[in-house]
């Protein structure tokens, strides 16, 4: 949020009048335009800038990625992403360089990364498992002293102005593998500075008390959905298959930054095996490792010579005319050469011409193929808008459903502004963004309590809602029906959810097995229970849809969604009135009366009864609440 | 809006207030066109729009009911000068049910959709009686309760406006539930409101309708020959005291609206569109943006023009005259009649490349009907060269963020100074300049071979014998670059290998020297007829091939370097 | 007198003078970027004779050059880009 804040004045400040709606819109895929960027430099900084092109290429289409950084998707993962990338990048290049300026700006990018999501912790984690492995290996060098050390103290530091996080760094155990390494840093840097004054066995024996000290907080294990090979496949397609390639090429060439880039993958691809969820982390490091895999094969098969070869002979042609091919890519200033694959004669035949040309083509369809998959998910899977619906008419033409909308806009503009609107948790936002009105409950849920009021509400019989929504001071009710045209996921569909939740928090009043039939079966033709018959729900879903017969093959009041004829037709509501249904009758706005001016009792209740008695055939009156 | 005629030409009059038995009224003096001779009568037309006449009773309806209004007037018309006789016909939009009709003032008739009052007789001057007609009207009451229209110039090529208005259902309010179902059986249709329509000037392109909450989809745009029809269907159908808000945009071509003469601009274009047919604004707010940079002249609201379907109106107020016309100034604001609009203070806008903001004319005006649709203008001066603020803007921003590259590229963050890397940059830098002294010389060495073959053709000495010197000459110079770069080469100690070649290079560029001057005085040799041909080919064979050894062997390394 | 006011370009040949703008533009602005080029990795590789560019060789005249033209192409192609998308400035 602060981002687009930040960017909206920015703009503003420069006269450049874009709404904020539209920076929020589009933040996500200016961010990913930014990983791109960001996996570029970092895989530059593992391999060749060859690999990094790669990379970024993947990164920009991997669907992994592209699914959480849609159009429209305005969620913490767009920015978190290229923190997470960034931060990386400069903590390779501090290992690399062991220079103050890149440790800080490691520091700054945690801190904006800390900022962004909550899965900072990966990062923290990471990066000390990184130094620590370096230490296993002997690796210890004053680069990696000097890199983490900063790191360490600037960014916890920094990671604790945040209120979210606050002491938590100094208290929880995912944050104590930090602290532990740092640690042990200390102390090993000190176990080299007083080398010269010990002998071996005294080293070995502070060594090891050394190792002891640190704390191993491995996060934990969630229980939650694995992730299938489909989810696999699907969100990464052929760089799946590469990914174990480019493991093994960073093995093979060990160095400093490749430990952390095999570290990452090891523990990405362990978390993303244990919730489907974590795909997301997993998405990068895939693109980094198959890229580095892809540009590696590359080189080999179109490696033609070795370095400077004899150029061909004249003495009148200036150094940058000479044809020979070779891995450098600048010449002089100005004049930018590509590598040219030179069909001169070569010292050593080596692979026979038709494997190069068959491995080469056989690659390039890999990627054309994964392109192809990559553009297909992202179209048809990651890119429908959920609040506009699109469906196809008989004759393939496109009817735009925009009910949502229509009712949302019909509450901002013809209700009173203080108006309280009851509805399940799902359109809480939507209300309160496109309706602007105040909602009980919405998609930030954890006040469970009040939501399971509200189911209460809504499963329970029209009177018993009513005292709820008096008490609730409740104007308006908003449902969504999908009968009429088919949409499943309506309230209805809902419904058992709302009883559940109900029921856990008024277990007596509200019990699940009330709303089956007794076969146990979810009906709501005239073989449903009676409790559902009469629960609020199905009243306002299904007013007056008794008589609406949708299509001349049915009889009338028939359900599209259940495929049922609905048991209840005759509806009457007592204290409720329809306020607005929308078009195709999605979305229902019932309007909540104030309670009747003289409620009738009925003559055997009377405590006074007298006898000649006239008693009116009028229903007692209602006042309207007003506009 | 009261437009007033005789014959068909425009007839001039004054507005006063009168107060006249407990009740004001509005009294106009009109002056006709000549004198009018006793005896003569003259015939005389007067047009008035009245809104917000017509009173919804009762106020508030159920969705199948039919809604009902009540038109209250008098009787007699209120004239200054006692009337002989007098006639008033309501009437009504169709032959609609009538609910009730005052019948006080005998005789009062009623067929089909006229109610005749009269013929009166002999009715003296500010009489009044009340007149009601209690009728059935179930024709949605639209209006426009407020409507802001940005008009903005831009001397690319384009104008365009934006519409936002606020509309409402003026009719009797619904009451009780709305009931889906009954709306789709038509017969819960009452009077409501589905869709309505709008003209836009011909040339109208690019047209968006929208809202706070994004593209509204139910519209159609119909383009005719000198319209362009757009059918808008809100959301939502109004009903009675329902109400809704859109933006309708569009841009037209500025060669229709703008006129230039030099730095002078005049833009005509109309005070307020079609909305609707038979549209009443409550208020209406409208402001017209200028490009940055022009200075405001004057502001005239010019003539009321009207179409020729609608023979209603054929008045032409001209600005000269003294009692009707509209003007103001910079500065003041001059309101006259008939058409006055409030001119509110000037307004600054800001949008794209912007630095100071654009001039805005800001004017109001309320309670407009249909027949306010008329022609206004905005003198102004602009420079056309101001145009170019807008890219140059562009420009000197992305020079600053180059600049910006250029500055820091050339600071150095390392807080202690890495002699060895230092060293080897320096190195670097001494060989890439060693590599462009060898070039230079190799392209020396072309030119000697150009000379030498020139020689073999003109068999002129003496030609070769000066290009010999000046390239001698050259060669000297280039040579002594070397040997000082080699030195600080040696002086740098960083980069030995460098050296080497460097010095490599010297040795084998003075023997391809040594074997240019072989070849050069052989064939001096041969010209002066001191060697004979057979001789001077054996050897210019073994010269040839060792000088491409060499230069073959020269150009390696100069590349590595 | 008064002559009817049409823009100084024609506004169909808005895509085209965008595109070709901004194609040069950004091949100089290319050129700008590769000009002073790659010395850390050069250095670290010990490949220290492709070093075309360092502190010690660098001409600041042709880069302040080099970035001047492409900030006037890029300029006016942006202006001609967000013409041609309808932001009429």
């Amino acid at each position: 949020m602060v981002t687009s804040g930040t960017i909206h004045y920015l703009l503003t400040l420069l006269n450049i009048p874009i709404h904020i709606r539209d920076i929020c819109v589009f933040l996500a895929p200016f961010f990913s335009g930014l990983t791109a960027l960001a996996t570029y430099f970092l895989t530059k900084e593992l391999s060749s800038d060859a690999a990094g092109l790669f990379a970024a290429c993947f990164m920009a289409l991997v669907p992994g990625y592209t699914s959480r950084s849609v159009a429209g998707s305005y969620d913490n993962e767009g920015i978190a992403i290229f923190a997470l990338m960034f931060t990386y990048f400069l903590w390779v290049k501090a290992v690399k360089t062991g220079t103050i300026l890149w440790a800080t700006l490691t520091a700054l990018a945690y801190f904006y990364m800390v900022s962004a999501w909550g899965g900072y912790v990966f990062i923290i984690n990471l990066i000390p498992l990184h130094v620590f492995v370096l230490l296993l290996m002997g690796r210890f060098s004053h680069r990696i002293y000097i890199a983490y050390s900063t790191f360490y103290v600037l960014g916890t530091l920094l990671s604790m102005q945040i209120p979210f996080v606050g002491f938590q760094p100094l208290r929880t155990s995912e944050h104590m593998a930090s602290a532990g390494v740092f640690l042990l840093l200390q102390a090993c840097a000190f176990l080299k500075y007083i080398q010269g004054y010990l002998s071996k066995s005294e080293m070995k024996l502070v060594f090891f008390l050394g190792l002891v000290v640190v704390g191993g907080a491995g996060p934990q294990c969630q229980e939650h959905q694995p992730t299938t090979w489909f989810s696999f496949f699907f969100d990464l397609h052929a760089l799946v298959i590469t990914f174990p390639v480019g493991l093994w090429y960073c093995i093979k060439n060990i160095n400093d930054e490749r430990v952390f880039i095999v570290l990452y993958a090891i523990s990405a691809v362990y978390f993303a095996g244990v919730m489907v969820r974590l795909m997301l982390p997993l998405t990068p490091v895939v693109c980094v490792l198959s890229a580095i895999a892809f540009s590696n094969i590359f080189q080999f098969y179109l490696q033609e010579d070795e370095n400077g070869t004899k150029p061909a002979v004249s003495t009148d042609s200036d150094s940058d005319d000479s044809p020979a091919s070779n891995k450098n890519l600048y010449d002089k200033a100005g004049k930018v050469r590509k590598i040219k694959v030179s069909p001169t004669n070569r010292e050593d035949p080596g692979l026979g011409s038709n494997i190069r040309s068959i491995v080469m083509v056989l690659l390039v369809m890999i990627l054309m193929m994964f392109t192809v998959h990559c553009t297909w998910v992202t179209s048809n899977a990651y890119s429908s808008p959920s609040i506009v619906l699109a469906s196809y008419a008989n004759d393939g033409s496109r009817v735009i459903l925009d009910d949502f909308r229509e009712a949302y806009y019909w509450l901002s503009q013809n209700t009173a502004p203080d108006a309280r609107v009851m509805s399940w948790w799902d359109y809480g936002y939507q209300i309160q963004g496109m309706a602007n009105r105040t909602t009980l409950v919405d998609n930030n849920t954890w006040n469970n309590s009040h939501i399971a009021l509200v189911g209460k509400a809504m499963a329970s019989n029209e009177s018993a809602a009513y005292t709820i929504m008096r008490a609730l001071d409740v104007d308006y009710v908003l449902v969504i029906f999908g009968g009429v045209i088919g949409y499943s996921g309506d309230d209805i569909n809902k419904f058992l959810w709302m009883v559940r939740i109900a029921e856990g928090e008024h277990p007596k009043d509200i019990r699940e097995s009330d709303y089956f039939t007794d076969r146990g079966e979810f009906r709501v033709d005239d073989q449903g229970s009676p409790t559902l018959l009469n629960s609020l729900m199905y009243k306002l879903s299904y007013y007056r849809f008794g008589e609406l017969q949708t299509d001349y093959r049915v009889p009338a009041g028939f359900d599209r969604t259940r495929n049922m004829e609905i048991g209840n037709k005759h509806i009457k509501l007592e204290h409720l009135e329809e306020a607005y249904t929308t078009e195709h009758w999605l979305v229902r706005i019932f309007r909540v009366k104030s309670p009747g001016n003289r409620p009738r009792i009925p003559y055997a209740n009377r405590s006074i009864r007298s006898r000649k008695v006239f008693i009116t055939k009028k229903v007692s009156t209602h006042f309207y609440l007003g506009r | 809006m009261i437009i007033m005629e005789a014959d068909g030409t425009a007839l001039k009059w004054a507005e006063s207030s009168v107060n006249k038995d407990q009740r004001s009224y509005q009294r106009y003096d009109i002056t006709l066109n000549g004198p009018l001779s006793a005896g003569s009568s003259r015939h005389m037309v007067v047009h008035t729009v009245l809104t917000k006449y017509l009173r919804p009773y009762p106020s508030h309806v159920s969705q199948t009911q039919k809604q009902l209004v009540v038109y209250e007037d008098s009787h007699v018309v209120p004239t200054v000068h006692p009337c002989r006789q007098q006639q008033t016909s309501v009437v009504l939009p169709s032959p609609s049910s009538v609910e009730s009709y005052s019948r006080n003032l005998k005789p009062a008739a009623h067929s089909d959709d006229t109610i005749t009052y009269g013929p009166y007789e002999n009715i003296a001057p500010y009489s009044y009686d009340k007149m009601l007609v209690h009728y059935e009207n179930n024709r949605p009451f639209l209006a426009v309760t407020r409507m802001e229209r940005d008009v903005e110039v831009s001397h690319w090529g384009v104008i365009s406006v934006e519409e936002k208005i606020n509309m409402e259902h003026v009719g009797a309010s619904l009451n009780g539930p709305f009931s889906r179902y009954d709306y789709q059986q038509q017969r819960g249709e009452g009077a409501s409101v589905r869709s309505w329509r709008t003209v836009l000037p011909a040339s109208a392109a690019d047209v968006y309708y929208r809202d706070d909450i994004g593209n509204i989809s139910t519209s159609h745009l119909r383009t005719h020959v000198d319209s362009v029809e757009v059918e808008l269907r809100p959301r939502f159908p109004l009903f009675g005291g329902w109400k809704t808000f859109y933006t309708l945009g569009y841009t037209v071509p500025t060669y229709e609206y703008l006129y230039t003469s030099g730095e002078n601009y005049i833009l005509r274009m109309r005070f307020v569109d079609h909305v609707f047919d038979d549209s009443i604004i409550d208020d209406a707010y409208v402001r017209i943006i200028l490009p940055e940079g022009s200075r405001l002249q004057e502001f005239m609201l010019l003539k009321l023009f009207y179409d020729e379907q609608r023979p209603l109106l054929k008045v032409r107020f001209s600005t000269s005259n003294a009692s009707q016309n509209v003007f103001w100034s910079c500065r003041d604001i001059l309101v006259k009649l008939p058409y006055g609009a409030t001119r509110l203070p000037d307004q600054v806008h800001y949008t794209y490349l912007d630095t100071m903001g654009r001039p805005v004319v800001a004017l109001h005006k309320s309670n407009l009907v249909e027949q306010h649709i008329a022609e206004m203008e905005v003198h102004y001066k602009f420079d056309s060269i101001l145009l170019l603020q807008e890219p140059l803007l562009v420009v000197a921003a992305l020079y600053l963020l180059f600049l910006a590259v250029v500055v820091y590229v050339r600071l150095d963050f390392t807080i202690s100074p890495d002699p060895q890397r230092e060293g080897k940059l320096r190195a670097a830098g001494l060989s890439a300049q060693c590599r462009d002294t060898q070039d230079r010389r190799t392209e020396l060495y072309t030119r000697w071979e150009a000379a030498i073959a020139k020689l073999r053709a003109t068999k002129d000495a003496g030609a070769f014998q000066t290009s010999l010197r000046n390239l001698g000459a050259e060669h000297r110079t280039l040579t002594q670059n070397m040997t000082d770069l080699a030195a600080k080469l040696k002086a740098e100690s960083a980069a030995p290998e460098i050296l080497d070649k460097v010095q490599e290079i010297q040795k084998l560029d003075k023997q391809l020297k040594e074997q240019l001057q072989l070849q050069g005085s052989q064939l001096e040799k041969l010209v002066a007829s001191k060697l004979s041909k057979q001789q001077y080919l054996e050897q210019d064979t073994v010269v040839a091939k060792r000088k491409e050894e060499l230069a073959a062997r020269l150009s390696s390394l100069t590349f590595q370097l | 007198m008064m002559t009817r006011h049409v823009s100084p370009v024609n506004p169909a040949v808005y895509p085209h003078l965008s595109l070709v703008l901004l194609a040069i533009g950004i091949f100089f602005m290319a050129w700008f970027f590769v000009y002073p080029s790659h010395i850390d990795a050069c250095i670290l590789h010990n490949t220290y004779y492709e070093v075309t560019s360092t502190k010690f060789t660098r001409d600041l005249f042709k880069e302040l050059l080099i970035s001047l033209v492409a900030a006037f192409f890029l300029g006016f192609g942006v202006l001609f880009l967000a013409l041609w998308v309808g932001i009429y400035v």
